[in-house]
C-alpha cells in the first residue's frame, strides 16, 4: 500500500478507495518490470501448448465410450428390472438431504444452490427416467428444505436425526431387497395396518390442521380395488383404521403432552418395522427380490463401502481412541496393539486377510458375503488410523475440563459424551473429512480382492474389444467423478466447522 | 509490625455488608479431615492435615506456592485421593467407594483459577449441564433456576453468549453460577481471582462475600486478605504440606503467633 492513513483528532478520513481497472492491473502485474513480461511469456506459450493438446485430444476423443457404459460403471451387473430401487434410494437421499440441510445450515445467503445446482446439472447430462429420477430428487430437496425449516428447531432436529438413522437400513432394504409374499401372511398384515395406523396418528397430532393428509386414505382405498386380491382386505381395513386414528389424532392434538407420546409411538413402532423387514426375507420373486451381492458394482459399490466404512470405523476409532487413554491397563494394551498392528500393515493386506480370514474364523455354515468381508476389512483398517485422529483431539483438552464435570458429579461416561468428546472431535472435523475422503479413494483397492467396484467396471471395459483405446476417457471420466464427490465432502466440512465454530473465540 | 498491618490491610478489598457470621458451632462439623497425607510419587505434599469445618462456617487458606492448599482442598471433592488419613463430608466418608464419592460431589461445588468452563457451551447450557444430567432436572426447571443463579450473579444477560465471548470476571462469575446449580452444601474455592485483571477482582469477590451472607459452607484459598477480614470465620495457613497456624481473622492479622506466618504476611500485604 503506498498511501497511509492519518487520523486527525477530530475528524476521521475514510480509506482511500482505488478503482480497479483490469488494464492497470495487468500492467502493472504481468508487463513490468521487464522480468514480469518474460515469465509472463513463457507461462502463456506453456498454457497454450496443454490447453491446444488437451483441446485437440478433447474434440477428437471418443467420448461415446462414457454413455455407452454408464450404467455398468454405475452400478455393475445390477438387473435393470431393479433399477428403480436404486432410484428409489437417491430420491430418499435428496430429500433426507434436503430437510437436514434446512435443520442444520440454517442461513440463508447463497446456500441452497448447491442443493439445486448438483440435480439440475446431472439431470442436464443424462436422458430418459434417470433425468426424471434427478429431476424428482430436486424436488424432494426442496420439499424437504422447505418444510424443516418451518418446524420449531428442537423438532427438526429430532425428526433429522430419525431420518437419516432410518435411511441407512431403507438404502440396504432397497439395494439388496428382501421379498414381498405374494399371498400374504398375517404378520405382514398386521405390520401394514400398524404401520398406516401410527402414521396417520403422528401426521394428525403434528399438522392437525392440514385436511390433504386424508388424500392418503382416499389412495389406498382406491388401490384396495386394484391390489391383488390377497392384499385387497388389508388396504380396505388400513385405509378405515388409518382414516380414525389420523381424526382422533386431529381432534385431541391440543392437549398436553401429546406430541411427546405421538413421538414416542413413532420410535416404538421402528424396531417393529426392522423386525418385520427382517424376519421375513425372501419370500418371493416380485418386485422386491433380493439382488445378491456379486450384482452391486460400479459406483455403487465404492460408495457403499465408503458409507458403511465411514459409519462402522468412525465409532469403533473413537472406540479405540478412548481405549488407549483409559486407565484400565487391559483395555489400553489391547488398544494399543490394535493399532499397532493395524497401522503397520498394508491395507491391501488387509483386504485380502478379511476376505480369506473370516471364513477361517467362523464355522463352516456361517458364510459372510464378500461385499461385508470387504466392509469389515475397511472398518478395521480404518477404525485405526480414526482412533489415532481422535486421540490427537483428546490431548487437545485441558485437564480442568475433565475437572470440572467431576466436581459437578457427572460421571465418566456423561463427562466423554457431553463435554470431551464434543469439543476434540470438533478440533479433528478438518482431519477426519481428510481421512474420509482417503477412505473413498482407497475403495478402488477392493478390486484387488475381485469385487468389481469402478475401477474393475473399468478395467472390463477396457478390455473390451469395441472399446480398446479409451483408456484416457473412461480413467478421466473416473477422475472426474471421484472428484466431484471428494470436493463435496470437503466443502460439507468446511460449513460444518464453520456452524460448529461459534463458540469457539476464547 | 501489627500496625502496619492494619493499615496494609485497609488499602485490601472492602465489602459493602458489615460482618457477619453463620457459623453454626453447636452442630457437628460438615467437613472432617484427620491426619491427611498425600505422596505424589516421593513427594509429601500433605503430612498430616487435620482440620474441621463447621455448617455455614467460612473457612480461608492461604500459604506460600506449593505448600499443598490446592492439594487439599481438591481431596474434599476427589479429584485427588489421599493416601492416609480420613476425609468425611456430611457423613459421607471419602473411600475407593464410587458411590460415596458420586455422593460426596453432588453435596460439593468448586470453582476453579482457570474458570474451566465448558466452551462449546452456552452460558446458560453451562449452569443446567448438571442438573439436568445428574439431578435429572426437566429443563424448564433447570432454566429457571439457571436465570435466577445468572441474576443473581449479575450477569443474566450473558445467559446465551458462549464463554469465549465473556470478561474474565464474568466467567468467574457463570463457574460460581455453574457450581450454585447443583444446589451444594459446600463450596470450594480454589484461588478464585489470581487469573484476574485487578478491576475484575471486586466483582467476584462482591458475590462470594454475598454468598458467605446468605449461610454457605466455604472453604477458600486465597490471599485475598480484605475478603479473608471480611467473612472468614477461621483461617488456615499451610506451609510446606502442614499447617503451621489457624485462627480468626483477629488472631491471625493483630497477633500471629508464628515468625512465618508474620514473614508470609508482611510479603503479600507489601
Ligand atoms: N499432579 C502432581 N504431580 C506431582 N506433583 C504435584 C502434583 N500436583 C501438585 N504437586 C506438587 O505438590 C505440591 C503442592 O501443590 P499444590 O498445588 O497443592 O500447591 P499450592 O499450595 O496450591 O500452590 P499454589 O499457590 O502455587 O497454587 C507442589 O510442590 C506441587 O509441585
Ligand atoms: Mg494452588
Amino acid at each position: 500500500m503506498s498511501t497511509v492513513r492519518t487520523t486527525t483528532s477530530s475528524e476521521t478520513l475514510p480509506p482511500p478507495t482505488e478503482r480497479f481497472s483490469l488494464l492497470g492491473w495487468v500492467y502493472k502485474n504481468l508487463l513490468t518490470p521487464w522480468y514480469n513480461l518474460v515469465l509472463t511469456l513463457i507461462s502463456g506459450w506453456i498454457l497454450y501448448v496443454i490447453v491446444r493438446g488437451t483441446l485437440t485430444w478433447a474434440l477428437g476423443a471418443r467420448w461415446e465410450v462414457i454413455p455407452a457404459n454408464l450404467r455398468i460403471l454405475m452400478v455393475g451387473s445390477y438387473p435393470g428390472e431393479f433399477l428403480w430401487r436404486i432410484g428409489a434410494a437417491i430420491l430418499l437421499l435428496g430429500w433426507t438431504v434436503g430437510f437436514s440441510w434446512g435443520v442444520w445450515v440454517r442461513q440463508r445467503e447463497r446456500v441452497v444452490w448447491v442443493l439445486v445446482a448438483l440435480p439440475v446439472g446431472l439431470a442436464l447430462v443424462t436422458a430418459g427416467p434417470v433425468r426424471w429420477m434427478w429431476a424428482g430428487t430436486l424436488a424432494l430437496a426442496l420439499a424437504g428444505w422447505a418444510v424443516s425449516r418451518r418446524l420449531p428447531e428442537r423438532m427438526g432436529t429430532v425428526l433429522g436425526l430419525l431420518l437419516w438413522a432410518l435411511y441407512f437400513p431403507a438404502f440396504v432394504l432397497l439395494v439388496r431387497g428382501w421379498g414381498v409374499p405374494e399371498t400374504p401372511n398375517w404378520k405382514y398384515l398386521a405390520a401394514w395396518q400398524v404401520t398406516v395406523v401410527t402414521f396417520s396418528f403422528v401426521v394428525g397430532v403434528w399438522w392437525s390442521r392440514v385436511p390433504w393428509v386424508a388424500a392418503v386414505h382416499a389412495g389406498m382405498l382406491v388401490a384396495s380395488f386394484l391390489a391383488p386380491p390377497g392384499w385387497r382386505g388389508a388396504l380396505l381395513l388400513s385405509a378405515v383404521l388409518g382414516f380414525l386414528a389420523w381424526q382422533v389424532a386431529r381432534r385431541y392434538a391440543h392437549l398436553e403432552g401429546i406430541k411427546r407420546f405421538s413421538l414416542q409411538v413413532g420410535m416404538a413402532y421402528i424396531p417393529l418395522l426392522v423386525f418385520i423387514f427382517f424376519a421375513y426375507e425372501p419370500l418371493s420373486q416380485t418386485w422386491m427380490a433380493k439382488v445378491e451381492s456379486a450384482h452391486w458394482g460400479g459406483m455403487l459399490l465404492n460408495l457403499l463401502i465408503t458409507v458403511f466404512g465411514i459409519m462402522f470405523s468412525f465409532p469403533l476409532g473413537v472406540l479405540f481412541a478412548l481405549g488407549r487413554r483409559s486407565s484400565l491397563p487391559v483395555i489400553r494394551l489391547f488398544s494399543i496393539l490394535y493399532i499397532e498392528f493395524i497401522r503397520g500393515v498394508p491395507f491391501v493386506t488387509i483386504l485380502f486377510m478379511a476376505q480369506v480370514m473370516f471364513p477361517i474364523l467362523l464355522p463352516p455354515e456361517m458364510s459372510v458375503d464378500r461385499v461385508v468381508r470387504a466392509i469389515l476389512g475397511v472398518v478395521l483398517f480404518a477404525a485405526a488410523y480414526m482412533a489415532e485422529n481422535v486421540r490427537g483431539g483428546l490431548q487437545a483438552i485441558p485437564k480442568g475440563q475433565y475437572e470440572a464435570a467431576y466436581a459437578l458429579g457427572l460421571t465418566t461416561s456423561q463427562t466423554l459424551l457431553l463435554i470431551i468428546l464434543p469439543q476434540a472431535l470438533r478440533n479433528v472435523i478438518p482431519v477426519l473429512v481428510g481421512q474420509f475422503i482417503g477412505l473413498l479413494k482407497d475403495t478402488t483397492l477392493v478390486t484387488i480382492v475381485g469385487l468389481l467396484d469402478i475401477l474393475g467396471v473399468a478395467q472390463s471395459v477396457l478390455s473390451n474389444p469395441e472399446w480398446i483405446g479409451t483408456q484416457r476417457e473412461v480413467y478421466l471420466f473416473v477422475a472426474l467423478l471421484f472428484w466431484v464427490i471428494s470436493y463435496g465432502m470437503s466443502y460439507a466440512s468446511r460449513r460444518l466447522e464453520k456452524a460448529l465454530g461459534i463458540g469457539e473465540t476464547r | 509490625m501489627t500496625e502496619s498491618v492494619g493499615t496494609a490491610l485497609n488499602k485490601q478489598y472492602q465489602p459493602t455488608t458489615t460482618r457477619q457470621s453463620h457459623a453454626r458451632y453447636d452442630e457437628p462439623p460438615i467437613i472432617v479431615a484427620k491426619d491427611v497425607h498425600k505422596w505424589f510419587g516421593h513427594f509429601h505434599a500433605l503430612r498430616g492435615i487435620s482440620m474441621e469445618v463447621y455448617p455455614g462456617e467460612v473457612v480461608v487458606i492461604f500459604g506460600p506456592s506449593g505448600s499443598g492448599k490446592s492439594t487439599f482442598i481438591r481431596c474434599i471433592n476427589r479429584l485427588e485421593e489421599h493416601q492416609k488419613g480420613t476425609i468425611i463430608v456430611d457423613g459421607v466418608e471419602l473411600t475407593h467407594n464410587l458411590k460415596n464419592i458420586e455422593q460426596v460431589r453432588r453435596k460439593v461445588g468448586m470453582v476453579f483459577q482457570q474458570f474451566n468452563l465448558f466452551p462449546h457451551l452456552t452460558v446458560l447450557e453451562n449452569v443446567t449441564l448438571a442438573p439436568i444430567h445428574v439431578l435429572k432436572w426437566p429443563k424448564e426447571k433447570a432454566e429457571k433456576v439457571a436465570m435466577e443463579l445468572l441474576e443473581r450473579m449479575g450477569i443474566p444477560d450473558q445467559a446465551h453468549k458462549y464463554p469465549g465471548q465473556l470478561s474474565g470476571g464474568q466467567q468467574q462469575r457463570v463457574a460460581i453460577a455453574r457450581a450454585l446449580a447443583m444446589q451444594p452444601k459446600i463450596m470450594l474455592f480454589d484461588e478464585p481471582t489470581s487469573a484476574l485483571d485487578p478491576e475484575m477482582i471486586k466483582e467476584v469477590l462482591d458475590v462470594m462475600v454475598e454468598l458467605a451472607r446468605s449461610g454457605m459452607t466455604m472453604v477458600v484459598v486465597t490471599h485475598e486478605m480484605g475478603f479473608a477480614r471480611a467473612v472468614a470465620d477461621r483461617m488456615f495457613f499451610f506451609d510446606q504440606g502442614k499447617i503451621v497456624e489457624s485462627g480468626t481473622p483477629e488472631e491471625i492479622f493483630t497477633n500471629p503467633k508464628e515468625e512465618r506466618t508474620k514473614q508470609f504476611l508482611a510479603q503479600i500485604l507489601h
